[in-house]
């Protein structure tokens, strides 16, 4: 910090630019307010209540095994709107939902920074959470299959809108949660929220909407499509301090040069902010080969 | 060449673990919410 006097100012003002998104994220998918969902269903004429459900991406997923719920997906296609934008969203421009969009991950992040660093675990740079994050998602798929019930009760996202409804006088959202639900939402708002280093604990080891699109952001970096934040080796100092601050744990150290896990960044650009020596930037990428990529539709090149 | 191999299989080994885990865990929460729903909690 002594040697980086403007690191935390220029990171403040980053995390307030973020606060105002994630509110904004509040407005637009919670009930009761919803307002994108109240346009969505306005628009096409859907009769259905305004809230988080309408973007729920593990519905879907769950309804796959249920077959006699296909004709609601038919019906109802924005079901899907989620498991088809998002994806394609991060594809070409990475998960920036998750990271400055998604309320449910906002609030135990920016929470977890009023914790005192000695009460929480920090696991960055110590565990690599990607696979567990994809067996997860594995095994909501399968358990979908075999008659498992992996919707409200597990879902931060409905733990969220419950809070935020609670807040806004609807107190019978609070009534809802008992039993397991009370569990999962101690799991996510304490054990791997504020009291995990980056307040990201749900997210990185058990979010399937996270996952989804980490693997679409991947798969678009691996081909060429698109930008993420890419580390320049030749400006790195091995500071470290992008590692402590990703809250995403997708910065790890390799022969004394960060390196960005793609599967795992969630796009909040933390460490584009923090890093002194600007190693670190969110750029086009390219391919392997060093050619140019291809423009993706709607993505300008370059910074 | 053996330590290199010997290295990869060591984290191949843990990554596919730690699928195996998530995985359970997901199946576990799947199948123990449905027992919650059907009990009516």
């Amino acid at each position: 910090m002594s040697l980086y006097p403007n690191t935390y100012r220029l990171l403040s003002r980053h995390w307030l630019k973020r606060i105002a998104f994630f509110l904004l994220g509040i407005v637009l998918l919670y009930a009761p307010f919803a307002l994108l969902t109240r346009l969505v269903l306005w628009v096409t004429g859907t009769p259905l209540l305004p809230d988080a459900h309408r973007i729920c991406l593990r519905m879907p997923i769950q309804w796959l095994g249920q077959p006699w719920m296909y004709r609601t997906m038919l019906e109802q296609p924005m079901y899907l709107g989620a498991v088809l934008v998002l994806p394609a969203i991060a594809l070409f421009v990475g998960p920036l939902f998750c990271g400055w969009l998604c309320p449910a991950g906002g609030i135990t992040e920016y929470l977890s920074r009023l914790v005192p660093p000695r009460f929480q675990i920090d696991l960055a740079g110590r565990i690599n959470p990607t696979p567990i994050r994809y067996g997860f998602t594995a095994g909501l798929i399968v358990a979908a299959f075999v008659g498992g019930n992996v919707c409200c009760s597990f879902c931060n996202f409905t733990h969220t809108q419950n809070l935020i409804s609670g807040i806004f006088g609807h107190t019978l959202e609070l009534s809802y949660w008992t039993s397991f639900t009370a569990v999962s939402f101690v799991l996510w708002f304490f054990v791997l929220g504020l009291f995990t280093k980056g307040g990201r604990g749900w997210c990185n080891f058990l979010c399937p909407a996270g996952a989804l699109m980490g693997l679409f952001h991947s798969i678009g970096k691996a081909v060429g499509l698109g930008r993420s934040v890419q580390v320049n080796a030749s400006l790195c100092r091995s500071c470290k301090k992008c590692v402590s601050n990703c809250p995403a744990w997708a910065i790890s150290m390799k022969q004394d040069t960060a390196q960005v896990n793609s599967h795992m960044c969630n796009g909040c650009m933390d460490c584009v902010k923090v890093c002194p020596d600007k190693a670190i930037s969110y750029t086009t990428n390219r391919l392997p080969s060093g050619e140019p990529a291809p423009a993706a539709p709607g993505v300008s090149s370059g910074e | 060449m053996l330590h290199h191999v010997s290295l990869m299989m060591t984290r191949l080994r843990w990554r596919i673990h730690a699928f195996a885990l998530g995985m359970t865990l997901a199946l576990g929460a799947g199948l123990l919410g449905q027992g919650c729903a059907a009990a009516g909690q």
